[in-house]
């Protein structure tokens, strides 16, 4: 019996049309003759074993491989879980000095990306526009051939990468390039922070990145730096900054956070006094913080007088204040790309003797190194066509310059591109990077910090890591494996005590990063000549704005373009899907005449460039500004023109051979190849007008006045109050909690468990991470930018935004909302079949067997976090099937899902307990939206076990329940917000 | 419009005539595959192994104390024993006797079905490994649940639950055959009556909630 017996049937309702009662009629024959027959066994299933049996790996149970996270150049450490031998779902290392357990929405996005068929595989040489491939060894032969050429004529080599905080990459690209007479390794980020080394190049010496130490400053001043999105090294400064204001570890102090920014960010959302400050007036506002700083010094500097001048004077009298008062335990921080402004940042620093505590020069990072000035030397170089050869990897500059960089001029572009992009369309080579999933790397974040990244998977793509690409071009065909460990052996195991290599390396691959010390000397004077006082740059004219490009969350600088969670994530502020938008003010555009969706064409003032792009009118921006989101635009997104359903209304997410928003880089880069900031631009109504997938009026709990019982109009959804009121008052924020609680039912379950979820409101910074994290962990499908359009998106987990304050002191607050677990849960009562039911631990089932799909538990639940399939929504391919949790159920058209406490994780933890012969302990279950939060915000547990943590939280006065008032009993708990305002400010924001 | 009711009255006979049929035990509902027993590429006896040699069930479903699933052993396992054993033993006393008769060596002799997994993990006659990459075997699946079911193997096996309380008399099946329906009400009737304490026996609570099996 090799094959099924099982034939398949063409009813004959499939052939042609025909009437429902037809299709009822047939589906009784076919019972009956199932019945009759006594066959109606599937199509055969197959089991294939392995041929060897591993004693570590049993079919079935999850495995963790430690690793590093390739999503960005923050170096995080991550573990991955996998699975039947490929992984599944990223988390972050507890306890790596910068990912500290937690993950960034990119990085969970990033496994979704090893499952990429698009990616390249194996080496291509593309001759007259056709690609031709070839085997590695052949492809090494003719590059030698060429190399060896230039090695003899001492052609100009140049190799041009973002930053490599991989040592032995390091190394392995010095021997390369030393091999040759004329060569230079370039390299600049997509996100570029080189100001701030470059300033510190002036101000002590030493191109140097510090690493910011957001949990030792009791005051925080930040001017246009996303530090909590994507900054630098975010999920690190979520952490720590969280740290510094945990109200349960700090207990009488919290830090303060200032923010003066031109656009709405994620991080200047979350500040306790946030401002609004015109990004050409960032040096003169500096000056005088700078100014008063010294004033407090008694000190007479060069900023003398500054003060006097500059903008927000009355507030800067307020900062500087509150930095003197906690200096040395301060931090002043900007996102300008403007080595003046950075030199006033390090002085303001150096004045608060910030160096050394907030600031760790020695401990310094390495996750933004490159030197963009370097991009115009090699732009001239391209312009004569004097470059015989350039290598790029890891970047991607024909994107990120928008054309400007004219890599195509080389004699010779060989790009090391894992998937086809901009770069690589230009390339005679393609030697493609391998996923970091897939291959061997290591990476120093932080002096001192290594990191290792090794295969969690036999590789899908034939890929070559730059290190071994470089090594086999120089005649050295060792495997990747061994150049690590060679590197490891001969620059690290010295350093490391250890006494044996293969213990130190081993150690070190178990748990993914090691940490050595760092003998570094730093200098510690600071050259305050090259300081001085900054003045206004000129103001757009009358009718022209300054454009402010900033990375998003998902896409950073483009890198993510074909991910589509990244691009179904809503933008933490905007809740915008599935685009790039002109953000303007309110203010702006009223004066404008511009409405929501209006496609205005952004041309720049002194220059032809211009890009089409929907208005988005968005709160709290600067009224002289607009701001662009980076990394869309992107070639190849025509690929997702059928992600999501095709049905006979819908409307592609992008149209065949477009692409997904545009590449704002167009407007901010000259011919010379340098990027600029702040450049005027002018906005003009194309006529066209479009609808942004926005979810942020999706799923709202705000009643409608006219249903709403007299009295119940306003629900209190986020509890929030000063530190101040707080301290004086641990129940400030808790009104209303005194509510009758009347019971229609007696209690459901009387065991000794009752999971519970608690989220801090104080320490969520709504990043987003727990939202993909959720997709991945749960199958969420991708549907596509129509389908959210209709208010149908997926994600079971959705972060709400609320906006309090004015647009000059403009605050928003973020809260996950996800499947409240309701004692007395009102879907419970309304399902027609028991497809959702309530469990003797607490939880609210949802059983897709047996939904029928009538949707009125979607209609009763107040929290409005049940969602519907629509549709069987595929996956792109086969391939992007090995992403899912073999955990979970795929569900099918019809039926209704919803957060679920991730009860695999629960079964998973009950069984492992069972087996060990124990009870579960608080701790053993970790949902995936607690687990991936960089800020600690959710704790997972048992509310009956009074020694449990959640119990602990539960019992905090902080501590409620959404909207208490209807008495459903639910299972999350909310703690409020807090912050640390300096004006008492009122509470009870909705 | 007599046709119409006709037609009518035909469709709920039938589906009566369904139900009916369905409750009377010798027809069974879709899905249920209470005595599934394919035929698989190598005639492996559980009689013979489970059986006569008394081999416990986990030395090759080993993954029944650790993971959901139990497994199907590797081949490797199978090797564990059968780089020695390549016959059945009374072809071995057969060729013995033969050698002695004929005053030579005995021969090694491989039965058709072991050639089989000599094969699979690519071993040639005289089992030196041949240098190709072996073919894992694609054994029939027997035991089948929908995909919205989660069963944990583990945890039953740490609860003492005995393999033959689902799996039937393995050890005098010849081929392996699916003793029990595997359906729903199957499953919860057990995990009821374990709920209540046999005298002398502590209850397991095993637990009736749906999400115990469907996430």
């Amino acid at each position: 019996m090799d094959q099924s017996t099982e034939d398949e049937v063409l009813l004959p309702f499939e052939r042609e049309g025909s009437s429902r009662r037809g299709f009822l009629q047939l589906v009784g024959f076919g019972i009956a003759g199932a019945s009759l027959a006594g066959c109606s066994r599937g199509p055969t299933r197959r089991a294939i074993p392995a041929l060897e049996a591993s004693r570590e790996f049993v079919p079935g149970r999850p495995y963790w491989i430690a690793s590093s996270c390739g999503g960005c150049e923050a170096g995080c450490g991550v573990l991955a879980r996998c699975r039947d031998g490929r992984p599944i779902k990223l988390e972050g290392i507890p306890g790596h000095p910068v990912s500290a357990g937690g993950l960034c929405p990119a990085g969970q996005g990033s496994v979704l990306s090893l499952y990429d068929s698009k990616r390249f595989d194996g080496a291509r040489r593309i001759v007259d526009g056709r690609g031709q491939d070839l085997r590695w060894s052949a492809a090494d032969e003719e590059l030698t051939v060429i190399l060896d050429g230039l090695r003899a004529s001492g052609g100009r080599v140049r190799l041009l990468t973002s930053t490599v905080n991989s040592p032995s990459t390091r190394v392995a690209i010095d021997r390369f390039l030393e091999s040759f007479q004329d060569a230079r390794h370039l390299s600049y980020d997509g996100l570029s922070a080189s100001a701030i080394p470059s300033a510190h190049e002036l101000t002590h010496g030493e191109r140097v990145l510090p690493r910011y130490r957001f949990e030792r400053a009791k005051t925080i001043v930040a001017f246009d730096a996303d530090f909590l999105a994507t900054w630098i090294s975010p999920v690190e400064f979520a952490a720590g900054y969280t740290r510094g204001r945990d109200l349960d570890v700090q207990g009488e102090t919290m830090s303060r956070h200032y923010q003066l920014e031109a656009r709405t960010s994620l991080t200047g959302c979350r500040a306790d006094v946030r401002t609004r400050l015109a990004p050409w007036e960032t040096g003169a506002v500096l000056s005088g913080l700078c100014d008063l700083l010294e004033q407090c010094g008694g000190a007479r500097g060069p900023c003398r007088g500054a003060a006097e001048h500059a903008p927000h004077a009355e507030l800067l009298v307020t900062i500087a204040a509150d930095l003197w008062e906690t200096r040395g335990e301060s931090l002043v921080i900007a996102g300008a790309q403007d080595s003046e402004v950075q030199v006033l940042v390090n002085y303001a620093n150096e004045l608060l003797g910030n160096y050394g505590a907030t600031l760790d020069l020695v401990h310094a990072s390495q996750q933004r190194l490159g030197d963009e000035r370097e991009l115009a030397e090699l732009q001239a170089e391209l312009a004569d066509e004097q470059v015989d050869l350039l290598i790029v990897a890891g970047a991607n500059p024909v994107y990120d310059l928008a054309g400007a960089l004219t890599v195509e001029r080389a004699k010779l572009l060989v790009s090391c591109a894992a998937a086809p992009d901009e770069t690589s369309e230009l390339a005679d080579w393609v030697l493609p990077e391998p996923h970091f999933l897939e291959s061997w790397n290591d990476a120093e974040p932080l002096r001192g910090t290594f990191s290792l990244t090794q295969p969690t998977v036999p590789a899908l793509r034939s890929g070559r890591t730059l290190r071994a690409t470089l090594a086999a071009l120089g005649g050295d065909s060792r495997p990747d494996r061994e150049l690590l460990r060679d590197h490891w052996r001969r620059e690290l195991h010295p350093r490391s005590g250890v006494e044996d290599f293969d213990t130190f390396f081993d150690r070190a691959l178990d748990d993914g990063f090691v940490v050595l010390d760092e003998q570094r000397r730093v200098s510690d004077h600071f050259v305050r000549e090259a300081v001085h006082a900054v003045a206004s740059a000129p103001a757009p004219v009358t009718g022209a704005l300054s454009l402010v490009l900033y990375p998003k969350i998902g896409m950073l600088d483009g890198r993510h373009g074909h991910n589509p969670w990244l691009h179904e994530l809503p933008d933490p502020v905007s809740k915008i899907t599935w685009d790039n938008y002109a953000c303007l003010s309110p203010l702006t555009a009223e004066r404008l005449e511009l409405e929501e969706g209006a496609v205005v064409e952004i041309a720049v003032t002194d220059d032809a460039a211009a890009i089409s792009l929907p208005v988005h009118v968005q709160r709290g921006q600067h009224d002289g500004v607009v701001a662009v989101a980076l990394g869309y635009g992107r070639l190849g997104t025509d690929r997702f023109t059928d992600v999501g359903p095709q049905w006979l209304e819908g409307r592609p997410t992008v149209e065949a051979g477009s692409v997904i928003g545009a590449n704002a880089r167009l407007l901010a880069v000259d011919s010379a190849g340098r990027r600029l900031d702040g450049r005027h631009v002018t906005l003009a109504r194309t006529g066209a007008s479009v609808e942004l997938a926005a979810t942020q009026d999706h799923h709202s709990l705000v009643l409608p006045e006219h249903l709403a019982i007299e009295g119940h109009e306003r629900r209190d959804l986020v509890h929030t109050t000063s530190f101040a009121a707080w301290k004086a008052d641990p129940h400030a924020a808790a009104h209303g909690h005194d509510l009758p609680v009347t019971d229609l039912w007696s209690d459901d379950h009387s065991g000794d468990t009752t999971w519970g979820l608690a989220i801090d409101l104080s320490k969520c910074t709504g990043c987003s991470a727990c939202v993909v994290s959720c997709q991945a962990e749960n199958n969420v499908p991708v549907v596509g930018r129509d389908e959210v359009r209709r208010h149908r998106e997926m994600s079971w987990l959705r972060i709400d935004r609320y906006f309090e304050g004015g647009e000059d002191d403009l605050r928003a607050l973020h809260q996950p909302m996800m499947c409240q677990q309701c004692d007395h849960a009102p879907c419970e009562s309304v399902c027609p079949v028991l497809a959702t039911v309530h469990s003797a631990e607490g939880l609210n089932q949802q059983v897709y067997n047996r939904c029928v799909g009538t949707r009125y538990c979607a209609n009763t639940c107040p929290y409005k976090v049940r969602r519907f399939n629509w549709f069987e929504y595929p996956r792109e391919d086969a391939l992007q099937n090995h992403a899912l949790n073999p955990d979970v159920t795929i569900r099918s058209r019809g039926v209704m899902e919803k957060c679920s406490f991730c009860l695999q994780r629960i079964q998973e933890a009950k069984a492992e307990a069972r087996r060990e012969g124990r009870d579960v302990r608080d701790g053993d279950i970790t949902p995936a939206c607690q687990q991936s939060c960089p800020a600690g915000a959710i704790v997972f547990g048992n509310l009956r076990d009074p020694e449990s943590r959640i119990a602990q939280l539960a019992k905090r006065p902080r501590a409620y329940s959404m909207l208490e008032e209807l008495n459903v009993q639910p299972s999350v708990r909310y703690l409020a917000h807090v912050h640390n305002g300096r004006k008492e400010e009122d509470h009870g924001a909705h | 419009m007599m046709a119409l009711n006709g037609k009518i009255l035909a469709f709920f006979m039938l589906v009566i005539g369904t139900v009916v049929l369905a409750r009377t035990a010798s027809v069974r509902l879709p899905g249920n595959n209470q005595g599934y027993e394919p035929v698989q590429p190598i005639a492996y006896s559980h009689r013979l192994h489970a059986g006569e040699l008394g081999i416990d069930c986990q030395y090759c479903h080993y993954g029944a104390e650790r993971s959901r699933h139990a497994g199907i052993p590797s081949a490797s396992v199978c090797m564990n024993c059968h780089k020695t054993v390549t016959s059945g033993f009374d072809a071995f006393l057969e060729e013995r006797e033969a050698a002695e008769k004929e005053e030579r060596e005995p021969q090694r002799i491989v039965s058709s079905e072991l050639r089989k997994l000599f094969d699979a993990v690519g071993l040639d006659e005289k089992l030196e490994p041949t240098g190709e990459l072996g073919k894992p075997i694609e054994w029939v699946r027997v035991h089948n649940l929908p995909d919205f079911v989660y069963f944990d193997h583990r945890v039953h096996v740490a609860k003492g639950l005995a393999c033959e309380t689902c799996h039937g008399p393995v050890q005098s099946m010849e081929r392996i055959r699916q003793h029990s329906d595997l359906s729903m009400g199957w499953c919860v009737n057990c995990h009821r009556e374990s709920s209540i304490a046999p005298e002398g026996h502590l209850v397991e609570h095993a637990s009736t909630d749906c999400g115990v099996c469907h996430y």
